[in-house]
């Protein structure tokens, strides 16, 4: 099935064109300022005409569509229906960017190409699965308006692909559920223990700002010190969620815009200790990790910087506590995209969800794109 | 020397007169309901070696007059200090180790009462009263923030901008430290290691606060504490690690008002918001069989201390050692074992038996095979404190069993 791949980003809409078969995207690319000066509906279509100009030959016959935040609404990856639809209307209030775009791609996807199927792949499903223990936070709900906050984790989909790999990298060795730690090395950096096909412990929280500081986020502080310059700068929320997510991280420690991978992989004198606060950080995580497993069998980095991974793995296999095999490697980088895996896994959720009627759908659909000529 | 230590709660005021060198306790009490008067008499509970315990009552408007009447009742035993020790609980980046208290240091103690606008006042205005009425004893504070001083810059800082971090103090610094360093001395003392060579992870489990401490060869290098109490573990009240975006939702909700966030973060929220009834732990696991939200709450409250372990066994490296100390840590068996069980890849291993069997302390609870000992200990900061004092009075630092003197690093901050 040849599969048309998007991702919405803050301000842009990436597509990556998967034919059938293929492991690689046939066309990729990135529609910038969706939402200012691009309507949604135009960066679909824009998007529908490069991969038909590119001398594509293949008709889009199913679309993979992200979802960065939909709480706990969904365990799993699913097909948008009428029904799946309402279920994600009623989440807009708890991220109302995000989700009236994610309603609006879909309503154009079904309008530009109608009878194809839209499977829907959610960062947060994996960490539905999460015991109570781990994403309880210790508030009063009463005061958080509401039981559904809690900590739900953000890459969910680079850790459930990751683990995947590693452990059939384990093959049969093992008799019992594998022990993971997984890394995902993106902008936001997240480390998750999974035990088996189970998530037990995740560094992010209710948003990608909890756990380790990313490019330009801060990752745990103490909430003293927004009150402390709520108090003393005079601060809104506002103001202060702006400092949060654009202005600290990688970018405060380092004083200019740098990525993870630069950090990591630095010797500059200038990075030193933004390099030592994100290894220390992802040291204690892993830590975690281990006590919310009682050790591990393998860790494995993933995200667009998991090669990255070739230089931490070493570093935290001398520091984690010996898994009784020190000589050899026991880490491991899942490069893949995330668009490859959201290639990957499009016709299991097509499978998983069938929807009556869709071949007739399909056969009567009016086609935006060329039809492949014999 | 006697050095007689104070603990000054905000509306108590707890003293303990100790003799050096023997460490005998010659004299201790509470002073409780200072302040404006309230529905019962202020009094002292009051007691002297080998007396039984008084109750004295007495008007005690401030913790000056507190300390007038603690005065009169030690003279009236024919008890006099030679010195007075404070248990000071925030000494930001300017004390790092224990400091005379004359005038100048005074006010510069002063200048960081924005770090701890609940505790360091009440102390201060006692600093001022001692130095009124016993203008000839020496004053030395001792900081709950100084056995910190020696966290790694990678782990005391916060990933914001920097010019905020230094504009006003915001990095970690962690509390508890008197505890953390008596315990962390006591079981290097008991396990006859030197502490210069000593890894443990200290976990301070009190009935209110409570923090996690990283000790690699005998100094602190992480403490689940930041720049307030309010960071890391789940405590009774306090909701240890949240993410910052609740908190800026609560803010929003409380239309900026600082003190009604801090009220719910403070107040409301750790055990006693889980649970929606009690903040002491103990209540909460009584009805951890039968009650969906209390087994929640426990389960929670020691995962916490677990991951929290589990980070700080990995950056101490081959520990020697895990203490636990304090009401909870000390007292209820059910959150060691917890905590501890099944974390055999650090080489911990409890036994069950010893450790519900805890009688005396300090003891060890760990399987003989355990690589690392878990130790459980009293804590006793009053005596920590009147050694640091009479030790700085001596003009030398702390001894340790190893022989060698603490160093601290220079703050950047």
């Amino acid at each position: 099935m040849n599969r048309l791949v998007l991702n919405l980003e803050p301000n842009a809409l990436a597509y990556g064109f998967f034919p059938t078969g293929k492991q690689a995207p046939m066309q990729q690319g990135c529609i910038e300022d969706i939402r200012t000066d691009v309507t949604i509906s135009d960066a679909l279509k824009q998007i529908l005409s490069q991969i038909e100009s590119g001398d594509c030959p293949f008709p889009v016959e199913s679309v993979a569509l992200h979802v960065a935040a939909s709480g706990d609404l969904f365990r799993s990856h699913t097909v948008a229906t009428p029904s799946i639809i309402e279920k994600l209307k009623s989440y807009v209030p708890f991220a109302p960017m995000h989700m009236p775009v994610v309603l609006e791609l879909i309503e154009c996807c079904s309008l530009c190409l109608p009878g194809r199927p839209v499977a829907l792949f959610f960062e947060t499903a994996f960490f539905t699965k999460l015991p109570a223990r781990e994403y309880l936070y210790a508030i009063n709900p009463d005061a958080l308006a509401g039981a559904g906050i809690r900590r739900y984790g953000y890459h969910g989909l680079f850790h459930e692909a990751a683990t995947r790999a590693a452990r059939a990298s384990l093959g049969e060795k093992l008799n019992r559920p594998a022990k993971i730690v997984s890394v995902c090395l993106e902008p936001h950096p997240e480390v998750a223990a999974i035990c088996g096909t189970e998530p037990v412990m995740i560094s992010g929280g209710a948003t990608p700002l909890e756990g380790l500081p990313g490019q330009t986020s801060c990752g745990e502080i103490d909430s003293g010190v927004l009150l402390t310059l709520s108090r003393k700068e005079q601060w809104g929320p506002e103001q202060l969620n702006q400092l949060l997510t654009q202005q600290s991280g990688m970018v405060a420690l380092a004083g200019r815009p740098v990525t993870i991978e630069e950090v990591l992989l630095s010797k500059e004198a200038d990075l030193l200790l933004a390099k030592q606060v994100l290894e220390y950080r992802i040291l204690l995580r892993a830590g975690m990790a281990l006590a919310a497993m009682d050790g591990f069998d393998q860790i494995v980095f993933s995200g667009r910087y998991a090669a990255t991974g070739k230089v931490l793995g070493p570093w935290l296999q001398e520091r984690l506590p010996s898994t009784g095999k020190s000589n050899q490697p026991v880490w491991k980088c899942y490069e893949n995209s995330l668009m490859r895996i959201m290639a990957e896994q499009l016709d299991f959720v097509l499978q998983m969800n069938p929807t009556p009627g869709r071949a007739k759908a399909r056969a009567a659909r009016p086609c935006l794109i060329k039809e492949p000529t014999q | 020397m006697n050095v007689l230590v104070f603990n000054c709660g905000s509306s108590s005021l707890k003293y303990r007169l100790i003799a050096f060198p023997s460490e005998a306790e010659m004299a201790a009490g509470e002073a409780q309901r200072v302040g404006p008067a309230t529905a019962e008499p202020a009094r002292i509970y009051h007691r002297t070696a080998g007396c039984e315990q008084q109750v004295h009552y007495a008007d005690m408007p401030n913790h000056g007059a507190a300390f007038k009447e603690v005065m009169q009742l030690l003279k009236a035993a024919g008890l006099e200090p030679d010195a007075l020790g404070h248990r000071t609980v925030h000494g930001g980046a300017l004390f790092t180790q224990p400091a005379r208290m004359d005038q100048e240091a005074i006010k510069r103690l002063e200048g960081l009462n924005d770090l701890a606008p609940l505790h360091n006042p009440p102390t201060l205005n006692l600093m001022h009263s001692c130095t009124q009425q016993y203008p000839e004893l020496p004053q030395v504070a001792v900081f709950d923030t100084a056995f910190h001083a020696t966290i790694p810059d990678y782990a005391y800082t916060y990933a914001i901008p920097e010019k905020l971090r230094s504009r006003h103090g915001l990095r970690k610094y962690g509390f508890h430290g008197t505890s953390h360093q008596f315990v962390v001395e006591e079981a290097a003392r008991m396990m006859e290691r030197p502490l210069a060579g000593f890894s443990t992870v200290s976990c301070h489990l009190g009935s209110g606060g409570a923090s996690l401490c990283a000790v690699k060869n005998g100094r602190s290098v992480d403490n689940t504490m930041g720049y307030s109490p309010l960071q890391g573990l789940i405590m009774s009240t306090r909701c240890g690690d949240i993410d910052p975006a609740l908190t800026l939702s609560l803010l929003t909700s409380m239309h900026g008002k600082e003190e009604a966030v801090e009220q719910v973060l403070n107040r409301q929220s750790g055990v006693l918001g889980l649970s929606g009834g009690s903040g002491d732990i103990r209540d909460i696991l009584a009805d951890a069989e039968t009650d969906e939200s209390a087994r929640d709450t426990t389960s929670a409250y020691t995962w916490r201390i677990r991951k929290y372990l589990g980070a700080y066994l990995a950056v101490v490296g081959q520990a020697d050692a895990v203490i636990f100390t304090d009401t909870v840590g000390e007292q209820v068996a059910a959150v060691r074992e917890m905590v501890c069980r099944g974390l055999g890849c650090f080489g911990l291993k409890i036994d069950p038996e010893k450790n519900r069997a805890v009688s005396a302390l300090p003891c060890d609870v760990a399987a003989t095979d355990s690589r690392v000992r878990i130790l459980v200990i009293q804590t006793n900061e009053e005596l920590a404190i009147a050694r640091q004092v009479y030790q700085t009075l001596l003009q030398k630092r702390p001894d340790t069993n190893a022989g060698k003197e603490f160093h601290h690093e220079p703050l950047s901050t």
